[in-house]
């Protein structure tokens, strides 16, 4: 096992935990907040999504797919691929509100089928090399970036999972 | 990068991350359930992502967990096995204080390091039977995912509570 599987693996499972946590959850749910001044679950998955798209676009070196495949119209927002989420204002994050679950899932399915074959094309030491990005000391490389998306989209993935808990009751994930 | 490093510097920022979460909390914070009764609070989460991780840690190196080797039951006052945890009962896990809470997950993160820092990329293939009945056998690589993985999605729920309790900005 390489170090790209081992990505691969923790992506994965960041998505199939999105698929069970958002099944079947209404719309009303997906945009409820616990107190004002938190984040709801449509927010949290926009945002990690948003998170990995911009790295791995990146990382490639390829226009994001909130621009390129639009997905910025299914979410009613500008093309402005720099708006990840990070630094939202409480009415930004009430303001991320979708029909159903579909369109959250529907991004973050693509940006990992994107993924996927670009995690499979590298080498271990593809993973060393380093990104340019001369304001972090030690610059990271492209395998600390993957585990940055990982970090962020896990402890989301998380705290989406948590948030269905907390609206529909206990035991909601043993069914 | 070997693969072993990779996974290792992960753990570790999500390890920086718990220690972030939870950095001064009380007492009443850890055993605080804001989502509700039945809803798991900080001090069980971190409890049981400790325990999760010790026990499949521990299972690859194949040495006692760290919970029966340096006695934690006993810190934790829980006598044999601690008992199965749900929503009825989570609220009787007792985390005692921050700093035996965040001890045992001290020496759990150390054992970390040292099983893994030593991995090279055949021993992550080495298949392991589940010491759970019925359980397939898995690779190492895999165990370390599914540690991974829950490990990093308790950090992130135990910032969420973080933030429901002390209002946002904390971080």
């Amino acid at each position: 096992m390489e170090g790209a599987e081992i990505l691969k693996d923790g992506l994965t499972r960041i998505n199939r935990s999105l698929h069970r946590s958002l099944a079947d959850v209404s719309s009303e749910m997906l945009s409820k907040l616990p107190t004002p001044d938190t984040n709801s679950m449509a927010w949290l998955v926009w945002h990690l999504t948003r998170v990995h798209d911009s790295h791995l676009a990146d990382l490639i070196g390829g226009p994001e797919l909130w621009v390129s495949e639009k997905w910025h119209e299914k979410f009613n927002m500008d093309p402005d691929d720099s708006n990840t989420g990070t630094g939202h204002t409480t009415e930004q994050v009430a303001a991320i509100k979708v029909d159903s679950s579909d369109v959250l899932l529907g991004y973050a399915d693509v940006v990992l089928a994107r993924t996927i074959p670009y995690l499979e094309g590298l080498k271990s030491a593809d993973l060393d090399a380093e990104i340019n990005e001369p304001q972090w000391d030690p610059l990271p490389t492209v395998g600390t970036r993957l585990m940055s998306v990982i970090l962020d989209n896990g402890q989301h993935a998380g705290q989406v999972a948590y948030l269905r808990g907390y609206f529909e009751g206990l035991g909601w994930q043993r069914v | 990068m070997k693969a072993g490093d990779l996974y290792l510097e992960t753990i570790q920022r999500s390890d920086d991350a718990l220690r972030r979460a939870v950095a001064g909390l009380s007492t009443d914070e850890l055993r605080n359930q804001p989502a509700g009764a039945g809803s798991n609070p900080i001090g069980w989460l971190v409890w049981h992502l400790t325990r999760t991780r010790d026990s499949f840690v521990t299972g690859m190196a194949g040495t006692p967990t760290i919970w029966e080797a340096d006695g934690w039951g006993e810190k934790f006052g829980m006598q044999g096995e601690p008992p199965r945890f749900a929503p009825e009962n989570v609220n009787t896990f007792d985390p005692k204080d921050f700093e035996t809470l965040m001890g045992y997950f001290h020496s759990v993160a150390e054992k970390t390091a040292e099983v893994v820092r030593d991995l090279d990329e055949s021993d992550l293939d080495r298949m392991i039977e589940s010491t759970m009945p019925g359980r397939p056998p898995r690779s190492v690589g895999a165990r370390l995912g599914i540690i991974l993985d829950d490990n990093i999605q308790h950090v992130g729920q135990i910032a969420y509570l973080r933030g429901l309790m002390r209002g946002h900005g904390w971080f």
